[in-house]
């Protein structure tokens, strides 16, 4: 397994499950909390961290500013 | 890195009220990478907002001077703050009813004087707040509550308008397409006179709903198929251009 690139932080109680980091990147790192938020949401998790390439497009389109994406040193 | 923006929030009123999906809260990402790459300090800075979902934008989310004022009238409120107090950055940061429709006059005015402002707008071509109903900005033929059968009346193209009345810094650009619309809130902060962007954020809650779809994805794909490149609209027909929204900088004297 190659090293990881990135690390990805979800703020759980900011996402509101909209979808859009999901859809967004072209690896399918990220997907859904079985567990229904006590909002009403199913929040985001990181699913295959290893598969991303740290673009942090997730990151810019989140529209709950709820995921960090952080470049792992080299 | 989001975590590096929260120095810029008041972080105990989050999360936000804006529906799940909602364009203003990509937008509210971008202007503070704008501001955050600049090295601005937010003390020196005003934010200024009407009502409307887009006035939630800056406040009460912005740890900053933030005004919250009546419906239409930012732009005015900015004149005002401005005037008495130039050394401030001021920023007007709302939703397309409340700056084109009610707010339309000051636009106008505010261009036409060339006054020192950032004004950011926040158009999902609706007046999401209320219930959707038809903004001065709707597309033509678009489903509103009080356009159940499509709008008729043509949209007014905020940017043309701005342009016209006087503006110097001009752009239009789709939270989709963030990292351009990143560098124009940059330029639009860091040009002296009045800066006008237009940032297209889709409402899935009243008008994808009615329109495109409710999802917000959805909603950004169909975005990116209706934005053309201010070069690559040059190039096309006028009877190609009729669906299409174009996207860039249009005046940056
Ligand atoms: C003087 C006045 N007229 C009407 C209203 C009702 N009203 C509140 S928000 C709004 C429209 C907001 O639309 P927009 O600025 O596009 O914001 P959005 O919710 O779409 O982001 C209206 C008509 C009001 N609050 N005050
Ligand atoms: S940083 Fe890029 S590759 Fe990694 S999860 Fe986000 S969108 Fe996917
Ligand atoms: S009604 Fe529309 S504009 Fe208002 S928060 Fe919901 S999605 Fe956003
Ligand atoms: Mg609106």
């Amino acid at each position: 397994m190659r090293s990881l690139v990135a690390h990805i932080e979800i703020n759980q109680a900011w996402c509101k499950g909209c979808q859009i980091c999901v859809e967004i990147c072209s690896r399918g790192v990220l997907g859904y909390a079985t567990d229904v938020s006590d909002k009403g949401f199913r929040p985001i998790i990181v699913e295959k961290i290893e598969d991303c390439t740290g673009c942090i497009m997730c990151e810019l389109m989140c529209p709950d500013l709820a995921i960090t994406v952080e470049k792992v040193e080299k | 890195m989001s975590k590096h923006l929260y120095k810029y929030l008041r972080t105990e009123v989050f999360p936000t009220p804006f529906c799940s999906g909602c364009g203003h809260g990509i937008l509210m990402g971008a202007i503070l990478r704008a501001i955050d790459e600049l090295g601005y300090d937010m003390d020196g800075m005003l934010f200024v907002s009407g009502i409307g979902c887009g006035a939630w934008i800056p406040s009460p989310h912005f740890a900053a001077d933030t005004l919250h004022v009546t419906h239409g009238r930012p732009v005015a409120f900015a004149t005002g703050a401005k005037l008495f107090k130039p050394s401030l950055k001021v920023v007007v940061i709302s939703g397309d009813g409340d700056i084109a429709s009610i707010g339309g006059n000051h636009l106008i005015h505010a261009a036409r004087r060339d006054i020192d402002l950032t004004i950011i707008c926040a158009n999902n071509g609706i007046y999401g707040m209320t219930g959707g109903q038809v903004a001065a900005s709707t597309p033509l033929g678009m489903r509103t509550s009080t356009t159940p059968d499509g709008n008729r009346e043509r949209p007014f193209d905020l940017c043309k308008l701005v342009e016209a009345a006087g503006g110097t810094y001009v752009s239009r650009y789709s939270v989709h397409q963030v990292k351009p619309l990143i560098r124009s809130i940059q330029r639009g902060l860091e040009h002296t006179g009045l800066s006008f962007i237009e940032v297209l954020s889709p409402c899935p809650t009243q008008f994808g709903r009615r329109n495109v779809s409710g999802t917000a994805f959805e909603m950004l794909q169909t975005l990116k198929e209706d934005c053309v490149s201010r070069q690559k609209a040059e190039t096309m027909g006028s009877e190609e251009l009729k669906y299409k929204i174009v996207t860039g900088e249009f005046v940056t004297s």
